[in-house]
Parts: C-alpha cells; structure tokens; sequence
C-alpha cells in the first residue's frame, strides 16, 4: 500500500486557501523582535476583523501577507459577521444635496456633522469628469451605497452609477436602452434597494434599481436594473390601488424608501405603494393614514427604528399666516394593530423652545417660518429634522424642543428658502457593509462562490456516489468522467450569478475501482488545465468525505475498514486520525466549528472527534443501525438530522444529547440518506426514482420530486439555497437533474462512463 | 474507592487541579477555573473515564506548550473574569471595557497570551486579547502598526503609493505616535 508517512503533529495553520496558493507566502519573513507571525493565520485574521473599515482597509498596505489576508472574502465574511459595539446605534450622517434652481448647478453637499469621509464629495467618477457642465446628483441611498446620476448638459440621458461615498469606490451601470429611455423623463421615479446587510443569508451580493416611467392608469411599466444580470429589464405591473393612484412629480418625486425589502413609493393622496425589485409581481399597498390632510401634501416618508414613517407640515387654521402643525404617523406592520397607521405625534411648532438659541423660539413664535421635514433619525424615534429658515434643526417630538444642527452656508447663492431644492436627504451608516460592495471583493466573493459551491457539490457527488455504486453495482469497475458542458447553465436556472461566474466551464473527473480500493480525485481550481489528482488514502471502500467549506484544505476520509484520515490537500499529506474495529459509515462537519468532526461508527454510534486534542470527545448510540448520513441545520448548527439502516430518519439538539439515553427532537421514518434544506421545516431524503421532500412541522413526506426522466436511484441532491422545492440531483446512472414542485424537470447534464 | 474518602474536599468545586507548564512549574488552580481551559477540561474528562481513581488533587495535567509566566497570567485574568463579553450596551461601558484591556501590556505579552489562550481553547480569553491587540492597532498609521508588531513591509515602493492612493480616505486622519 503506499501511503506517505504522515507528519505526527499537524500544526494548525492556514485558514483562508488562496493565501496559501500564493506560493511566495510559504517563505516566512525573518522574524524581527515578537512578531505576529508567530501566531496562526486564523488567529491574525481574528484580531484585524475586528478593526473598523478604515484600519482593515489601511491594515492592507502593511504586508503582502496581511492585504491578502484582508482582500480575501473570508475575511469579508468574519467582518460582517463580527458584531460590533453598540450595532443599535450604528453612527448615520444626514447628507443633504442642494441645487440652486436657476443655474441647476451649483451642488452642494452638507453633511450635518464634521465627516473627514466626506471631503472628496461630490464624487465623479473618472469616466464622467471629463463631460464638464455635467449634472451630478444623488438619487437615491440605501445602506451606505448612493446611487447617482451624471447627465451631459442639456441632454435628457443619465448614466447611473453606485458608489460608496467612504471607499470612493463605484460601479457604473449599463445605459438605459434606447427604447426604455425615451419614456424616462429628467426626473423619473426612482428606487435603490440592495440586500448587502442580508449576505450571510443570500450568500450574494445585489441591488436593484427601479423606474417608473409613467405612473397612471390601471397598468404601467417599470424598468428594473439588476445587479445579478448586469441587464435592464422591462417589466409590467398592474395597478395595485384601488382608485386612481397618482404617484407625485416634479420637486415631490422623492426616491422611493427602502423598506422590508420593498420600495415603498408615495402617491400625492398620502398612500403608499411597495414593489418588490427581486419579484416584479410582488407588491403592498397602503392606505393613507385617516387624518392625513392631502390638500398640505406630503411632508416626508422616511423610515426610522425600522418602522415606516409619514409627516406632515399643515396649518390650521388655514391660511398662510397661520401656525405650523407638525404631524407624524407610524405604520404598525405588527401586533394587534397590524397594518395601520397611527398618528404618533401631532404639535404646534411655533409651541416649540429651543433651550440653546433663544432667538429660534421666538422666531417660531412670530413669523410663523415655513417649515420643511427633512428627514426621521434612523434610530431614535423620537427625533426628526427640520429645516427651518435655511437652517437644519433637529427637533425633539417628545420633549417638543428644537435645536439648529448647522446652518446652510453661503445663503447669498440661494436667495431665498424657495429657490433652495434639498433634492435628496440621506441617512447614511457608516458600516462596512457597504464596503463589501467594493468591486474587488465583489467579484471574488462572485467568483468564490461559484467556485464553493461547485466544491460542495463535488463533495457531495463523491461521498454519496460511492453509496450509490455500492448498492447498485459492487464489483464493477467504474471510473467515471463528469462533464458538464456548460454550467451557466445551472446559473441560469438559479437565477444566481455567483454561479455563473464562477464556473463558466468546469470539467472534472472522479474515479472509483473498487477492487483496489477507492480512488478519488481533488480537483484543480483552473479551468484551462484540468487536473485529475487521484489518491489512495484507504485498503477499503471509502464511506466518506468531509471538507469544511472555509478550510478546503483539510480533507477528511474515512472507510469501512474503520479508519479515518485527514488530508492535507497541500501538502498531500495523509494523517491517521482515528482508527476502530468498526466500519465508519458517514462523515459531517458543523460550518461553524472546523475542529471538530462528526462521523457515525459501528451499528449507529456517533462520535465527535476534536482536532485540537486529537482525541473522541463524546460518543453516544443514536440508531439500532448503521448511520448513513449525519447533516447539520443551516441555521441553526446545534440541530443534526441523521439517517439510518434502520429506516428513520431522525432530529437531534446538540445540546441535549445525553451519552447513554441520548432522545430525538423529531423522528420520521425514512431511510437511505436525508439533509436539511431551506430551513428549520424541511428536509429532503431520497428514494427509488424520487426526491422526498420531508417536513417536519407536518411530520411526514409533504411531497415527492418524481420524474419519467429519472432513471435510477438519486444519490445526490442538493437543494436551491431559497427557492423552496427546487432541488437538484444527481443519479448513479450520470445524469444531473433539477426538479421543481411543479413537476418540471431540467436535464442539466449527463455523466458518461468509460470503462477504463 | 478508598481514595475519594480520603480526599479533604469531596465537593467539586473547591477541588485543585494541577498543571505543569512547559518549564516544568506546577500550577495548583481550581477546577472551576481549569474547567475555562476546555483542553484541561477535555484531558481531566478522559482521565476521569480512564481511572476512576485519578480524580481531583492527585491529576497533574502537562500543558507543554505554555509557559509558567503566560499561565499565571492567564488563570489571575480568569479570576477576575469580566462579568459577561457580550456586546456593551453602550458607550460608557464600552469605554471602560476598552481601558480593562489596554492593561494587558505589550503586544509581545499578548501574543503570548493569545497563543496561549488558542492552545488551551479558552474562548472568553481569546476573545479579550484579540480585541486587547485589536484596540492597539485601532486608527493608527501603516508604520505605527508595523513596528507595533515587528513586521518588514515587504511592498514596492510604487505599489505602497499605489494603495496610499487607491485608499486615500484610510490613510486621512490616523493617531499621531
């Protein structure tokens, strides 16, 4: 047999893969005084990801090591991940855009407080600099991305871009098409939406933009940009309202506010209208709040402490002369009330002090000054902005207290509050969030996903494969070619373009003979040059493979013959790690844990054996037969579904697992292998010509993926990461199938066999 | 067996463990503090399950990769655990937090302990320090942060200016010293 002598003690090292694909990072620096090298690079990138963006981003520049440590998108991930101090007050600037209406130029940007950030604003990007007289504008903001607008001067075509105003960093958006463009006018409808603070759910990246050309009638179009597709597209949407709804123009086309993942536009009669940009056919509609007097118009719909907002500045009694009165409403979304508005404040703002400028309470008081709602504090609820006689005040509506934050400079280029447009103001936090929009993590996370997700599942393919080929056919020879001949194809499927790019042509080889044992391969990354790598960790018939999603190195194999061995894919190193007189039958790790291996051994025992003492922790009986498949939540890592020979399929917690009476949160009966997809309700088992989707909430299979087209017995699925009931699989006659509850079912590829 | 009657301090949570650095010093601590170290935790479980009669005072449990001056450390910090690491509510307590950590002195002491800290899976313990050396290098210039950890930039100097220049907005502003 050959194997390698295996180096005793595996210092733990790399955690992040291309660092170590970097061949020049494997010559260690000469040490000078204590150096942080000592430390394990897993260690390194605890410490930086807890910096704030601007020292992660000026961490960079300190070494080769370390900037490839920080650009990579694991890093990225960690940062997200890591809560920070005080999240429930994540520090927001107002940004106000000011355009003097006679010469429409001259721009300026207020941020209300003192921000270095912000010197380089109004940014440009190059491409657009050189068209002088363009007019630049914010359109709209969401998280800590702007979306903008530059036009050519006296011309109608804009060209939008995203930019994040921290990191100067920006992307510019395709032009509208010819067609679409011609029915957009200088000031259209328009709405930015991106999911950059759900990523860790949607594994991606994307925003949305949104026109509205045309909003009347019972029917009208809207013309979406998606960031997934890099594509505008037209979509029709019937009118939701049930009257005639008219959404404002003109000085009132504010951009829409991004809410519970729709933007939520406001018509001139105080209702609200939301469009979901991921699903055009998704919508809400609200009516107006009852005391809402439309004849005053809207003042500003906002949304603060996550719930959606309304004011308005109206007087009564009527007439110019009269006291302002400042109204606020909240949409209750939850509870009793449940969609409906209420009228949360309603005060005389001429009845408001302010204790620091005296002269601001008896001005209130005398000229009965035209007020404007600016903008509600993101977090506090009980603060909104005001702009008072060219000033921003913030005014307090509980203790009913008024106090100026800034005054607008320069008031002789804007001769009067009339000829002074705040066009846009935006609550914009300072996160690094937005900073994972910066293109070159964004392309890598595009790429690294792609390139995960065909790594999962190979993982899978191979480890279920053997399964599969065991049961159907044990003595046959089977080195089997998998080609996949265009894997865009699965992207477009998904709809996802991390799958896209990643993977614009993978070819890869698996291989199998079980008269001389198993053999697998580790497949290079590089499409151009396919490699097939094949090893020979094992005398037996190989049950299992693990590989940890963030340490794709480090390999875990086991056999029937009882043992198991970590490989390190680098080094090609094969490390005995665990050897018993029972055969092992599956392998699992948690995402979140990468020091500990579950694996089943024996009739239905399960083991968690840890790297750090190299040793089994906990063992404890779960089945009366052999465990075929050891799965963890995606959610919620401490739940496992495990399935066993002797037909049940069962739930554990972690948590509660007693060693010698170990008791199931949920048992169903199901044999073969299952998984968990989508989430806690669901999970999915295979059967002869079938896919049983299983819920747990119903106990029982809800419903079977089935199909003519399939052959043979599935032996890998996996399930679309949102789309529930979408799943693909593989079976051991080659084909690669996606199947959907509508019965659908795509042909996605075919493996060819060569006897070898 | 006999040895359990003979053992003064039948509860276990007044009984000592002991641990021997890799200079061969004995460290006598609690349990409840040892039980912190979940690799002490894991190695006592075992001897437990191997010999019934190895419990409390008579385990000496090596730890030879720590140094006696890293544990003493270590186990004086476990003592005076902070209450909780959760994220501080607000700013004062964040503020206090951040001058709790600024005592654990030099970088070089906290790499120690970080390693330390990482071989013994001590989680709250980690925690701290790398947020300790994190608060170090917080808002401070590329050199400062260098010297701080004896680390040779090993750039070009035109790709140093390049990132100074891409990244102009990180560089503005940062502590003096």
């Amino acid at each position: 047999m050959e194997m390698r002598k295996v180096k005793k003690h595996l210092r733990r090292r790399s955690s992040v893969i291309s660092y170590y694909e970097n061949s020049d990072v494997h010559k260690r620096r000469k040490r000078t005084a204590t150096a942080i090298d000592d430390l394990p690079i897993d260690l390194v990138l605890e410490i930086l990801h807890r910096l704030d963006l601007k020292s992660a981003t000026l961490c960079k520049s300190v070494s080769k090591e370390w900037c490839s440590v920080i650009t990579h998108p694991f890093f990225a991930r960690c940062f997200v991940n890591y809560s920070r101090p005080i999240v429930d007050h994540w520090p927001f600037t107002l940004l106000l855009q000011c355009t003097n209406q006679r010469t429409k130029n001259g721009h300026l940007l207020l941020p209300l407080e003192e921000e270095p950030y912000f010197k380089s604003l109004p940014y440009i990007p190059p491409m657009y600099q050189e068209q002088r007289h363009s007019e630049f504008n914010i359109q709209a903001s969401c998280h800590d991305l702007f979306l903008c607008s530059a036009s050519a001067f006296q011309r109608s075509t804009f060209f939008y871009y995203v930019i994040n105003p921290i990191t100067r960093q920006w992307t510019a958006l395709p032009p509208l098409p010819d067609q679409y463009a011609a029915s957009v006018g200088r000031r259209p409808r328009i709405g930015f939406i991106c999911n950059s603070c759900d990523i860790l759910l949607h594994h991606q990246l994307s925003f949305r933009v949104m026109l509205i050309p045309e909003f009347e009638g019972m029917s009208f179009k809207v013309y979406i940009f998606s960031s997934d597709t890099s594509k505008w597209s037209e979509s029709l949407v019937l009118c939701p309202a049930p009257q005639r709804f008219q959404l404002g123009s003109g000085s009132f086309a504010f951009p829409a506010v991004p809410y519970n993942g729709l933007l939520f536009w406001c018509s001139r009669n105080g209702s609200l209208v939301g469009f979901d940009p991921y699903n055009s056919g998704c919508y809400r509609f609200f009516q107006m709040p009852l005391e809402l007097d439309i004849s005053y118009g809207i003042g500003r719909l906002g949304v603060s402490h996550g719930a959606l907002r309304i004011s308005q500045i109206s007087r009564i009694p009527y007439g110019y002369f009269s006291d302002p009165v400042l109204c606020v409403w909240e949409f209750k979304d939850k509870g009793e009330e449940g969609g409906k508005w209420c009228l949360e404040h309603q005060l005389y703002v001429n009845q408001m002090v302010s204790e620091k400028s005296p002269w601001l309470t008896k001005f209130v008081v005398k000229r009965h000054p035209i007020v404007r709602v600016l903008a509600f504090h993101p977090n506090d609820r009980d603060i909104i902005y005001l702009m008072i006689h060219l000033k921003v005040v913030s005014c307090n509506l509980r203790r009913k207290t008024l106090e100026v934050v800034r005054d607008l400079p320069d008031p002789h280029s804007f001769t009067d509050d009339k000829n002074l447009t705040i066009a846009v103001s935006h609550e914009l936090a300072h996160l690094w969030l937005g900073n994972l929009v910066t293109m070159e993590w964004w392309s890598h996370l595009w790429f690294n996903e792609g390139f995960a997700t065909w790594w999962n599942i190979w993982t899978l393919f191979l480890l279920k494969t053997n399964d599969g080929l065991r049961m159907d056919a044990p003595e046959q020879l089977h080195p089997i070619e998998v080609e996949v001949p265009r894997a865009c194809s699965i992207g477009e499927l998904f709809d996802s373009i991390s799958y896209k790019k990643g993977s614009s042509y993978i070819k890869r080889y698996a291989g199998k003979n079980s008269k001389t044992g198993d053999l697998w391969g580790v497949l290079s990354e590089n499409s151009d040059d396919d490699r097939l790598y094949l090893y020979h960790p094992h005398a037996g018939t190989i049950s299992g493979i693990s590989m940890h999603q963030h340490y794709l190195e480090k390999i875990f194999t086991s056999c029937n013959l009882g043992f198991i061995r970590l490989m390190d894919a680098e080094k090609e190193i094969f490390d005995l790690v665990y050897s018993s007189e029972n055969p092992i039958c599956s392998l699992s790790q948690r995402s979140d844990d990468v020091k500990c291996l579950y694996f089943s051994e024996g009739y239905g025992r399960l083991n968690i054996w840890d790297e750090r003492v190299r040793k089994c922790s906990t063992q404890s009986k779960l089945h009366a037969h052999r465990i075929n498949s050891i799965d963890f939540n995606s959610q919620n890592y401490n739940i496992m579904a495990t399935s066993s020979s002797d037909g049940t399929a069962t739930i554990w917690d972690l948590r509660s697992i007693k060693v010698d009476q170990p008791r199931p949160l949920e048992e169903v009966g199901h044999d073969i292998t299952v998984g968990w997809e989508w989430d806690d309700s669901y999970i999915i088992g295979n059967m002869v010509r079938g896919v049983d989707v299983i819920s747990l909430t119903q106990k029982g299979t809800i419903f079977t993926l089935q199909s003519p087209h399939m052959s043979a017995v599935p032996i890998w699925f996996d399930a679309h990461p949102y789309n529930v009931g979408m799943v693909a699989e593989a079976t051991n006659s080659g084909q690669f199938n996606v199947l959907q509850t509508d019965e659908k079912l795509f042909l996605l590829g075919r493996v060819t066999r060569n006897v070898d | 067996m006999s040895n359990t009657s003979e053992n003064p301090n039948p509860s276990s949570s007044s009984a000592k463990i002991t641990l021997k650095t890799s200079d061969n010093e004995l460290f006598e601590v609690e349990e409840a503090v040892a039980m912190k170290f979940c690799t002490v935790k894991q190695y006592f479980e075992d001897e437990k399950d191997n010999d019934v009669a190895a419990r409390g005072s008579s385990t000496v449990i090596p730890l030879p990769n720590v140094h006696s001056a890293v544990l003493a450390r270590l186990i004086s910090y476990c003592k005076k655990l902070p209450q909780s690491n959760a994220v501080a509510d607000n700013h004062e307590e964040e503020e206090t937090k951040k001058k709790e950590r600024k005592q654990y002195g030099t970088p070089g002491d906290l790499v120690d302990l970080i390693s330390a800290a990482n071989y013994l899976d001590f989680k709250e313990g980690l925690e701290f320090f790398n947020q300790a050396l994190a608060d170090h290098i917080q808002n401070k210039s590329v050199e400062y942060v260098r010297k701080f950890f004896g680390i040779k930039g090993d750039f070009e100097p035109h790709e140093e200016e390049k990132y100074r220049e891409e990244y102009a907005w990180a560089f503005e502003g940062v502590d003096e010293d």
